[in-house]
């Protein structure tokens, strides 16, 4: 993955946390998932690129991470349940990290939308992509605990000549 | 209330913001939820809340606030086409579209449906009051 789609993500998930929950989050080191599927926290907001590039954008974070970021997102001291607001809230977040970011990848040339955010919650959860698709990690810390940005994209005129490649690969592997 | 022309209580003068209704259009829950909570502290009356355009232009039809926060991005009617629809029904009443971004585009087709105002997403407390009082003033 290219340095120009990574960094609006950074610039924006640093923002985007700072303006919604009022403190800057700690960025630990960003790295590339080794091997699919790997497994999540218990909250995951899932935010589709499209355009340009084509991929996903999942925050992944604990649920008390969540409830405690939701909670300063709410103007509320303490949040008990991930009930329908919190969970609003989050996907808020998620929209406009991804968003934001697609902003600076315009300007970089890659016009890219975003598809409406998904929250998942549950234990354990496996995330698998295809294998050429890269994940990069931006891990974050904050206040109310660590959270994860998995961005998994690709340029997409490539997608076609890979997936191509692929389908010829495994009837090769399989014939 | 203000002198919006759309209620018969027209009294000529910019109020109080305790007598401004007020509809929030968005459909995140959370965002809803935290302009009212805003606004209402502000001494707004907020009389209802919509959560997709098409919800916007009947609950504006039906309780003809002075001023709208219009959010742009929205399932089924956005924003951008409900705003056109309700300055077309209600001309008086001011509408503040809160967007994340602010292209040109978006800008231009909100300035053509009649919207006065714009505020950014993730939204700023200074921000959504200092435009609700240029909507009452202006």
């Amino acid at each position: 993955m290219k340095a120009e789609f990574l960094n609006p993500f950074i610039n924006s998930v640093t923002h985007i946390i700072e303006s919604t929950v009022g403190e800057t989050p700690a960025r630990g080191k960003i790295f590339l998932r080794g091997k699919y599927p790997y497994t999540t926290a218990g909250v995951v907001v899932m935010v589709g690129i499209t355009g340009v590039l084509t991929g996903q954008v999942l925050l992944s974070l604990s649920e008390e991470c969540a409830k405690g970021l939701a909670a300063k997102m709410l103007m509320e001291d303490v949040l008990f349940e991930f009930d329908e607001y919190a969970q609003s809230a989050l996907a808020e977040m998620a929209n406009m990290i991804a968003a934001n970011a697609t902003i600076g990848l315009s300007e970089a040339g890659y016009s890219c939308n975003i598809t409406p955010p998904s929250v998942i919650t549950g234990k354990q959860m496996e995330i698998s992509c295809q294998e050429h698709i890269q994940t990069i990690v931006i891990p974050m810390e904050c206040g109310a605990g660590n959270m994860e940005l998995n961005l998994s994209m690709i340029e997409t005129n490539l997608l076609a000549s890979v997936s191509k490649e692929r389908i010829l690969h495994l009837k090769e592997k399989h014939a | 209330m203000l002198d919006n022309g759309n209620t018969s209580d027209a009294s000529g003068e910019a109020c109080a913001s305790a007598s401004v209704r007020v509809m929030i259009v968005d459909d995140a829950p959370s965002v809803r939820r935290n302009l009212r909570r805003v606004l209402e502290k502000e001494g707004y009356d907020v009389v209802c809340e919509a959560e997709d355009g098409d919800e916007a232009v009947n609950m504006a039809a039906e309780h003809k606030p002075d001023i709208i926060t219009m959010d742009v991005v929205m399932k089924r009617v956005d924003g951008i086409a409900a705003a056109q629809e309700i300055k077309r029904k209600l001309p008086n009443t001011k509408i503040i579209m809160v967007t994340q971004r602010i292209m040109p585009s978006v800008l231009l087709q909100s300035i053509r449906a009649g919207a006065e105002n714009f505020v950014h997403k993730p939204i700023d407390e200074a921000e959504i009051i200092a435009a609700m009082k240029k909507a009452v003033t202006g």
